[in-house]
């Protein structure tokens, strides 16, 4: 049996070579690590020779990253369906009503507003959806901690395409590269109305899955 | 790669998820071993295909966790679902009737 000495030795292997930085990925294979040392060394091997063996065996640091790498994929993959899932409930009936009468109610009220409080409004909605995915990820604590960073990571990229999509659209606007703050009325509503709506999916969405914990498994 | 770990990586999940219907619940290096007793040393399951296949069947929803401390360390236990126990049946007739219809083509006996 491996003494914890031992077993702080294998985990170091385990971050200085292979880089494994995530913590289920690294208790998982550190068992196997060390049962593979193990092995070794109740035929003879002292624990140098036993683990530098069982190391090689297991793929060393690029075969281990790679699983790593999976991992990482795997639980980007299913956070991603499981997000698209949710998003795609809002146009089903009869949800599909509900965000009907938002989009066509932000459609409404953002033409007759003053172009400060557009801008005003189009920048707070997309500020106000990466806040939400920042305050759930901070606030679940039913997740642990790695699986965490990569649901964090994964949901702020999703949002931050929203919000740099919104800072362009204003950039593009102030700037008059493709419609002047004078330019068609109509275009300027219509560009704004669709993203503040998206926003607005957005955050509903995030809230979900925060609500659901980010049980992101396709199935229970 | 050769061709016999070619054709264990395409049967993998099928592999662990047969194993599991057999015996409870698992750990990975546990399933490593199995499969090579089974097959007297002739398929090894490497621990770079092994373990994303059962992240992936977990992710399914036919693979379900419990983690215990043995000998200082944590040991990730896997075993199936409800759905994993249908999935298994369905997948292991599936690749019974493949090897039926490999099996007769690879005897084929050429026309005279």
């Amino acid at each position: 049996m491996l003494t914890p000495h031992h077993l702080t030795h294998l985990r170091q292997d385990f971050r200085t070579l292979a880089h494994i930085e995530y913590e289920e990925v690294e208790n998982e294979l550190l068992d196997h690590y060390a049962t593979l040392t193990e092995q070794r060394m109740e035929v003879g091997q002292d624990f140098e020779h036993a683990s530098a063996n069982a190391w090689a065996e297991l793929g060393a640091g690029p075969g281990l990253n790679a699983i790593q790498r999976d991992y990482e994929k795997n639980i980007r993959k299913q956070i991603s369906s499981r997000h698209l899932e949710i998003l795609k409930r809002y146009f089903r009936w009869p949800t599909v009503l509900t965000t009907l009468l938002v989009g066509v109610l932000v459609y409404i009220v953002i033409p007759v507003l003053a172009d400060d409080v557009l801008v005003l409004i189009l920048l707070l909605s997309a500020f106000i959806q990466m806040a939400v995915v920042q305050y759930c990820c901070y606030k679940s604590k039913e997740l642990a901690g790695t699986s965490k960073k990569i649901i964090w990571d994964s949901l702020s990229y999703r949002a931050g395409i929203l919000l740099n999509s919104a800072g362009f659209f204003l950039n593009m606007r102030s700037t008059g590269v493709i419609f002047g703050a004078q330019g068609p009325l109509q275009i300027n509503a219509g560009i704004a109305a669709i993203l503040c709506s998206i926003a607005i999916i957005y955050s509903m969405s995030f809230i979900q899955l925060y609500r659901e914990n980010f049980s992101y498994k396709v199935a229970h | 790669m050769n061709s016999n770990q070619q054709l264990l990586k395409g049967s993998l999940s099928v592999i662990i998820l047969k194993l599991l219907e057999e015996q409870e619940r698992m750990y990975g290096y546990e399933i490593t071993q199995k499969v090579k007793a089974l097959t007297a040393g002739q398929m090894a399951i490497t621990e770079g295909a092994l373990y994303p296949a059962l992240h992936k069947l977990e992710a399914e929803g036919l693979l379900t966790t419990e983690t215990q401390v043995v000998e200082g360390r944590a040991r990730k236990y896997y075993s199936l679902t409800k759905d994993g126990h249908t999935e298994a049946v369905s997948r292991i007739s599936e690749l019974g009737i493949m090897l039926e219809n490999l099996q007769r083509l690879l005897t084929l006996k050429p026309a005279i």
